[in-house]
């Protein structure tokens, strides 16, 4: 190796050492433990006690696990299509010129900055079975009220509308983009060959934002097995289970519960179902990439 | 193991409440923690009188009323003693999960409060100092026997008790007129049967659209409320010897069904269920809800809040087969990390003293714990007329649910509470079957 290869090596782990550093103080180590602790027995403090995988036998057949993980699968199958087809929509409105374009996209993009938990706060306000805006608005109009917190599918659907009112930022963004990406020749040649309004968007816009749409669909399906703040705050998981999801689940089990080793358990298999989505991303983008 | 009867109890008696907590509860809880075994030590090594210094942590939730009382007294103690109390507030419903972290990062408080029903399930993880070497030999005298062994685990003590409280029932007087109810029991024994509460809460309905006639105080930490509904229908949550869930029995069935019958008739607050942190305190102001069951500790908060909107009363907690009320209140108790433990214990003992004791319950409206107060008239600061309710209504805790409320496991009880109402609560399809199933599977795994 010559001289000027090693200074490049020792370069090139300095310069990498701060972010090493962080992926192994904030995600490694607590890999590992987490791995460790689904391994044991543990309250949180006091001692750990081996159980090798019990844990894990005893999600087979923990009813609630199941009932997150559907509830998990559930939301993500009606969240991850309406996230994806609003952002376009939303791409597709501010990509043209129209007065205050500049304002929308910062209003379509302000509940991506917005914390999880402060748009839990504000929809909470909305949601309110009693107090709330929503009932009080159709009570006004001499509709009945919806008790978003106490029916299965009102509180279901009020976290749907809060994620999906959070993602459609950030699926505007990167489709915006996208469609900026598109040459505008294209469109020119479509024009001419009659391809105008929904065909327009079917047969040229579609086709050449898929490989946006494959990434957003993969990261929208990520975030959904993520999902938690907004549902910490506005059913905490009800009625009953109704609004459990895996995250929650595991919160509930490690904090609520005091079996952090169960709930460990939980987020390894999180981990990996996450995990196989994203090496799926990986895969399937390095294909496309190569074609 | 029956649930206490109070007869004839027809004005305000510290007695009743005097005697049942120092004889009954004493002796009930004595013997569920004796059996643990372990002996304090008679040579304890005492912290005299003396000079203290640095700052010691206090984490607490509260009202403003208790945070103010909390300050107040921390002031003295700087005064009197030199070390400095810093008083950190926390969401109650926050409390437990902020200081099970900060006991895991090894960065926990001096001291904090904790209920009678919490203080067992920590201090048999040993986080808590074990105050026997800290206590004059007389020091447990002072205390309401019962109590006291609360804050006992393996016969020594871990935390000092505070003061205790209990539920009874706010109405609103103008939704109450509205409905033609123009009398509400004035006594523990006229306290209404299921079925009387019943009738009042369907002519509530009937009178104030637009309003829940009811919502019960069984949230999250406080699920184990819904206890005082199993021990009045004469039911128990566990079998005599504490070692197994009694809840498949027809008293323990017919508690459920009553309960989740108020959801299914319409006369309970649908959203108010067990899992979310929605109070009944919190919407009863905005007269949403006519009536709730609520704590004593709520009064200034409520009086706060509900202002000149409208008139508001208390009375006694429905009754069937017998009658029941939780055991409330909290205990201070210190940790074995912190940091200046000599300033962390003198401080939990300054705040049982008998006049910060009293100087604290006339703030908050609680109920003190040291023999010395027990017939001592308190000057409550707020709605003094109210308080005589919910000190006769203490009087109806049961020995058995009060040894239970202090059991190790209990907060795993608690817990398998949360799990399992709420489901039964809100789905009017749930069955009793699964939910006896459910409760009795958590509970055994928690004991």
């Amino acid at each position: 190796m010559t001289k000027a290869a090693k200074v490049e090596r020792w370069a090139g782990l300095v310069l990498a050492s701060p972010a090493l550093l962080v992926f192994t103080v904030f995600m490694f180590v607590p890999l590992v433990l987490t791995f460790w602790y689904s391994l044991n027995s543990y309250s949180g403090f006091g001692d750990l006690e081996f159980v090798g995988l019990e844990n894990y036998t005893t999600i087979v057949s923990d009813s609630t696990f199941w009932r997150a993980a559907i509830n998990t699968v559930v939301f993500t199958a009606v969240t991850v299509p309406m996230g994806i087809a609003l952002g376009l929509g939303a791409a597709l409105l501010v990509n043209r010129w129209m007065p205050g374009r500049g304002l929308f996209r910062g209003l379509f993009y302000v509940p991506v900055v917005i914390s999880g938990v402060a748009s839990g706060v504000i929809f909470l306000r909305l949601f309110d079975p009693l107090v709330g805006i929503l009932n009080q608005l159709a009570n006004s109009l001499g509709l009945p009220s919806v008790d978003w917190q106490g029916d299965e599918r009102a509180a279901m659907v009020s976290i749907i509308v809060v994620s999906t009112w959070q993602s459609i930022g950030f699926g505007m963004v990167v489709y915006l983009a996208a469609l900026q990406g598109i040459p505008r020749e294209v469109y020119e040649a479509g024009t001419v060959d009659g391809a105008v309004g929904w065909k327009r968007l079917r047969h040229i816009t579609w086709p050449l934002v898929a490989p946006t749409t494959f990434f957003l669909v993969v990261y929208a399906i990520i975030q959904s097995f993520q999902v938690f703040d907004s549902v910490y705050v506005l059913t905490r998981g009800g009625p009953g289970n109704a609004t459990t999801f895996l995250v929650q689940y595991a919160y509930e089990e490690g904090f609520n519960q005091r079996r952090q080793g169960y709930a460990a358990a939980i987020g390894v298999i999180i981990y990996v179902v996450v995990l196989i989505f994203t090496v799926l991303q990986w895969r399937l983008s390095r294909t496309r990439d190569e074609v | 193991m029956e649930p206490i009867f109070v007869k004839g109890a027809n004005v305000m008696s510290y007695l009743n409440r005097r005697a049942f907590l120092s004889a009954s509860t004493a002796a009930g809880i004595a013997v569920a923690l004796s059996a643990c075994g372990g002996d304090s030590e008679e040579d304890a090594e005492v912290i005299t009188e003396g000079q203290l210094s640095g700052e010691v942590t206090l984490t607490t939730w509260g009202s403003d009323n208790e945070i103010a009382a909390f300050e107040k007294i921390a002031a003295d103690f700087k005064t009197q003693r030199g070390a400095s109390v810093r008083v950190e507030v926390l969401p109650y419903d926050q409390m437990r999960t902020v200081v099970d972290r900060r006991l895991q990062a090894d960065d926990a408080p001096d001291l904090f409060r904790v209920g009678y029903t919490d203080i067992n399930g920590y201090a048999k993880t040993g986080v808590l100092v074990e105050l026997t070497d800290y206590l004059d030999d007389d020091f447990s005298a002072q205390f309401l026997p019962g109590l006291w062994e609360a804050c006992n685990f393996e016969g020594a003590p871990i935390g000092v008790p505070h003061h205790t409280d209990t539920s009874a029932l706010a109405y609103n007087k103008s939704h109450f007129e509205k409905a033609g109810i123009t009398e509400v029991p004035d006594t523990l024994e006229n306290a209404w049967t299921w079925d009387e509460f019943t009738d009042v809460l369907v002519k509530l309905k009937e009178a104030n659209p637009g309003s829940s006639p009811f919502a019960f105080n069984y949230q999250l930490f406080g699920a184990y409320r819904w206890f005082n509904t199993l021990f009045q229908g004469g039911g128990t949550v566990l079998t005599d010897d504490f070692t197994a869930a009694n809840l498949d029995t027809p008293e323990a069935r017919r508690a459920l069904e009553f309960t989740q019958g108020l959801y299914t008739d319409g006369l309970h607050a649908p959203s108010v269920l067990v899992k979310r942190p929605t109070y009944p305190d919190a919407i009863f102001p905005t007269e949403k809800i006519s009536m709730i069951q609520t704590g004593d500790f709520l009064i200034p908060s409520l009086d706060e809040a509900i202002g000149d909107k409208f008139e508001w009363g208390v009375t006694y907690l429905p009754q069937d087969a017998g009658q029941a009320a939780d055991l409330g209140g909290n205990a201070v108790v210190v940790t074995e990390q912190a940091k200046n433990k000599g300033a962390a214990i003198e401080f939990a003992k300054f705040l049982v003293t008998k006049e910060n004791m009293q100087y604290f319950c006339e703030q908050t409206t609680v109920l003190p714990v040291r023999e010395d107060l027990v017939e001592a008239k308190l000057a409550y600061a707020s709605r003094p007329d109210l308080m005589p309710v919910f000190q006769q209504q203490a009087t109806t805790m049961p020995e058995a649910l009060i040894k239970t409320s202090v059991l190790a496991g209990f907060p795993a009880i608690n817990q398998a509470l949360i799990d399992n109402m709420d489901q039964y609560l809100s789905d009017p399809a749930a069955t009793t079957d699964s939910v006896v199933q459910g409760l009795t599977s958590s509970i055994e795994n928690a004991l």
